[in-house]
């Protein structure tokens, strides 16, 4: 699933090392959350639940 | 023989440790340049556990235990240690290089095990070393004359670092244990010399910021009061006649820390946390510091990556939290550390 942040200016910090995806913490990943892009997860941590959202899949174009 | 008149307060006595070079030389003998003695601020002094091995069963021939039936051997034994006390900065420096491997001069006051960590193994060809991976131990006695208790290659296995605002203003206190499988050095030794007494160079948990006290993944933690564990077992092996040649840290090394919080909006969700985390991922940092990162001559730790593995109400005056954390590593190829710990 692609999530991305519910309120651009609240972001995640990186000191709390939330993890979405098997192993440990990826701090690339958690970078781009925050700089407003949508991005591939396997899971959202509980802690982040308030924060970040499952993001709603795109339109295509000339779809009715 | 006439009775003596002296007697001693427990007080007197004085727990000593010190780096030692040379397996099978206590640090006391090696000569020059001779390693400090550093005096541990302990609240009580302890007792070693010898753990001599005996029998005490009566041989066949007999009904009763001869004085001949008597069996006892102390090189096949694992001498065990435990102290605890005050951590000051002296003490603790000398601890957490020996439990992490990291040598005094490396860490810069950042003491870390990687989640890499190869095993490693001292024997009795050991020399020279100047990590602090080996140990010397003094009880030094009340009473001055031939009555220290020194003990040679000697590990520390584990350390726990705890605090509580109620108990002496949330200062930092330490209980350790060391495990030696060599014979003791004396037990009946000569008078040993302080080389650097007790200071005041406490630390407190008060230190800590308010952003920087992190719980697996969750910050703001208004503390009651917590514990880190820190093991790094030995194994001994090949027995001598000065008691076994080699010792390895084989096992698991691990980091565990217990806290107990105030329950409030930050940590309500705690519970959902905890039966919310995923298998094969970290749950989030666990941190105590004064501020992000850990730095020299100012306790903290931190875990990068932690599971809970516990959390339970724990009703006082207010309802707290009793929550548990278990460090977890990066990846068996990751250099990223497991724990750290600064001082």
């Amino acid at each position: 699933m692609k999530i991305k942040l519910k309120d651009k200016k609240n972001t995640i910090n990186p000191s709390l090392g939330l993890c979405f995806n098997r192993g440990g913490y990826d701090d690339q990943l958690v970078d781009n959350i925050n700089s407003g892009e949508e991005v591939e997860v396997s899971f959202i941590p509980p802690s982040a639940e308030g924060l970040v959202e499952i993001a709603k899949p795109k339109p295509k174009k000339g779809a009715k | 023989m006439a009775i003596a008149a002296n007697a001693f307060s427990p007080k007197q006595f004085s727990f000593l440790i010190a780096e030692q070079d040379d397996w099978g030389t206590h640090a006391v003998d090696e000569g020059s340049p001779n390693n400090d003695l550093v005096a541990l601020d302990v609240d009580s002094i302890g007792s070693p556990s010898l753990n001599v091995t005996q029998s005490l069963e009566p041989r066949s021939g007999s009904r009763v235990f001869q004085t001949t039936d008597f069996f006892h051997d102390v090189k096949g034994s694992v001498k065990e240690i435990t102290v605890s006390g005050t951590a000051t900065t002296e003490g603790l420096d000398i601890l957490l290089a020996n439990l992490t491997g990291e040598a005094l001069a490396g860490a810069s006051g950042v003491y870390s095990i990687a989640s890499n960590i190869a095993s490693s193994t001292l024997t009795s060809a050991t020399a020279s070393q100047t990590g602090e991976q080996l140990l010397s131990i003094v009880y030094k006695s009340g009473y001055g004359t031939n009555a220290d208790l020194s003990f040679k290659d000697c590990f520390c296995t584990n350390l726990v670092l705890s605090g509580d605002p109620g108990t002496e203003g949330g200062r930092i206190k330490f209980s350790a244990t060391f495990k030696t499988g060599s014979l003791a050095t004396s037990l009946a030794d000569a008078t040993t010399t302080i080389d650097t007494v007790i200071t005041g160079n406490d630390y407190f948990m008060s230190a800590w910021d308010a952003d920087d006290r992190i719980i697996a993944g969750t910050a703001n933690a208004l503390l009651f009061s917590f514990s880190l564990n820190l093991t790094n077992d030995v194994v001994f092996s090949g027995l001598t006649s000065t008691g076994f040649e080699s010792a390895a840290r084989v096992g698991e090394p691990s980091a565990t820390a217990d806290f107990t919080v105030k329950y409030d909006s930050n940590f309500s969700g705690l519970f959902n946390s905890f039966n919310g985390q995923a298998a094969g991922s970290s749950t989030g940092a666990t941190l105590m510091n004064h501020q992000a990162s850990l730095a020299d001559a100012n306790f903290g730790f931190k875990m990068a990556s932690s599971v809970l593995t516990n959390v339970g109400f724990s009703e006082g005056d207010m309802m707290q939290l009793d929550c548990s954390v278990k460090a977890s590593g990066a990846g068996i190829g990751s250099g990223t550390a497991l724990v750290e710990v600064a001082c």
